[in-house]
């Protein structure tokens, strides 16, 4: 194991596959727009789920958006580095439709923001999983 | 044609430590010999979910955003440091992916300790040079704070930071006029295989001039003969910074005016970023520079290699929007102790399950 120690996630699935097939969305925000009823669905799906068509088309998503729903920060672990909390885990919608539910970083301090605070993307380690490889991705921070 | 720099990015992480914090903890400097006579006062520490792939991330995608050019028409991405999370599996890979570049863009990570992002540089500016890549991206990153030893007296000035520059032949913001290097077997500080901090060669090779101001020297008195040019042609010179004083004792060995160099200082306030240094430093020059301008820039890495560049600013200079500037990125800050370091950088040992 690597020499720097940090707290494991996952601890039964020694593969690194989920990770690697989901990077589009967690690097770059990629998800789908339906070509029939024109919904934009984050994360990336096979079929739609508003009209079951197959017909998807790849689109990288807004990096910015604003919170639309921004919930008691977490006292107890939920994913990723456990310890380091509270965790800000809002719901953000993204400038061109979708919504996100993801995590906000550290600084600038996320202790005072509301419903429509602006933030946007930023790339960070999310969790290590038990083989010991790095999973990154998306989490947020606010822009003032 | 020539190449130059199209748009420049940085990242310094947020979270600032006080060298009173760690001298608190350590009782192995005084604050006369760090503040007065190393001029350094604080410097950054990478957030618990930072690393040098995620700054480097940051400031690509910076430079990208003040060239106004879009991820798909790079051609190159080359990323130094001498930090690496992964030491097989290459960190540019996941660079390229998370900045959306093609996946047949040329790709490498480099290592030179302190000088790998101008080496990385190097490598570009060949690429652009041959036709090979139209826009090439030259990132230098480090996070030496995390590899740095508690209690060594390194642990003052470690610290992280990214530096991104965006090169091509159009649209230029500075050109490269010419380059030179001087390398050598210097073992001053090292990390070997499997080592989680780096080792010192001895005060007889760190705090000598054998190293940094040895190495520098060479190389910027090489450029400045086949420029035919002295120090004073310069309008600002950028030196690696270790210290707040270093790149003045280098500046002034070379003949160059404190007035000339001031405008890069970064340490002071940042510490020592590795392979950003100059990277930082220079934009922070370039942020304020005029066309028409000459600017120097020599990196040094140990063991022990330095780079040295000579930059003209051209009339671009004055139409890029830079968002954000470099002091506004340093100001961003809040301050952490000691324990909350530790614990970032993972400073602790741990048994069982993990």
């Amino acid at each position: 194991m690597p020499s720097v120690p940090e707290k494991i996630c996952r601890m039964m699935l020694h593969s690194t596959v989920k990770a690697w097939r989901e990077r589009d969305g967690r690097y770059r925000l990629q998800g789908v727009v339906c070509k029939d009823c024109g919904k934009k669905i984050f994360p990336a799906v096979q079929i739609c789920p508003y009209c079951h068509s197959k017909n998807l088309e790849k689109t990288e998503f807004a990096s910015t958006g604003k919170i639309v729903l921004s919930p008691e920060p977490l006292w107890y672990p939920l994913t990723g580095f456990q310890e380091l909390l509270p965790q800000y885990t809002v719901m953000i919608e993204l400038d061109d439709g979708p919504f996100v539910c993801a995590e906000l970083v550290h600084y600038p301090p996320p202790a005072e923001f509301k419903e429509g605070t602006r933030v946007e993307m930023a790339f960070r380690k999310l969790k290590r999983e038990d083989i010991g490889n790095y999973v990154y991705g998306f989490k947020f921070r606010i822009v003032e | 044609m020539t190449v130059g720099i199209k748009g420049y990015g940085v990242y310094v992480p947020p979270f600032r430590i006080k060298v009173e914090e760690i001298m608190q903890t350590w009782l192995n400097s005084n604050p006369v010999f760090l503040h007065d006579m190393m001029n350094l006062k604080e410097r950054a520490v990478c957030d618990y979910d930072e690393d040098v792939i995620t700054m480097s991330v940051d400031a690509a995608k910076n430079a990208l955003k003040m060239a106004k050019l879009e991820a798909k028409e790079i051609g190159a991405i080359f990323l130094g440091s001498s930090t690496f999370p992964y030491v097989m599996k290459p960190a540019s890979s996941i660079v390229l992916e998370a900045l959306g570049a093609p996946n047949n863009t040329f790709i490498s990570d480099v290592q030179f300790s302190g000088k790998s992002g101008t080496v990385a540089l190097q490598i570009c500016l060949a690429l652009v040079g041959q036709k090979l890549a139209k826009n090439a991206l030259a990132i230098g990153s480090d996070n030496l704070s995390i590899h740095t030893e508690p209690g060594d007296s390194f642990e003052y000035p470690a610290s992280a930071g990214a530096g991104a520059l965006l090169l091509g032949e159009d649209n230029l913001i500075a050109e490269i006029e010419a380059l030179e290097t001087y390398n050598s077997d210097t073992p001053d500080i090292y990390r070997l295989e499997g080592d989680r901090y780096l080792t010192r060669g001895g005060d007889a090779m760190v705090e000598s001039n054998v190293g940094l101001p040895s190495h520098t020297t060479n190389a910027v008195n090489k450029l400045l003969e086949k420029l035919g040019r002295e120090p004073k042609d310069f309008d600002y010179a950028v030196f690696h910074q270790t210290y707040g004083v270093s790149p003045f004792i280098i500046g002034r060995s070379l003949g160059f005016q404190d007035s000339q160099i001031s405008p890069s200082l970064i340490a002071d306030e940042v510490g020592d970023t590795g392979a950003s240094s100059v990277l930082i430093g220079l934009a922070k020059v370039l942020d304020e520079a005029k066309p028409g301008q000459k600017i120097l820039v020599a990196s040094y890495g140990s063991g022990a290699g330095s780079d040295a560049f000579a930059l003209k600013v051209t009339d671009k200079i004055g139409s890029v929007t830079r968002s954000p500037k470099v002091k506004d990125i340093i100001n961003a800050k809040t301050y952490i102790n000691y324990a909350t370091y530790a614990k970032l950088d993972r400073k602790y040992q741990r048994t069982g399950g993990e």
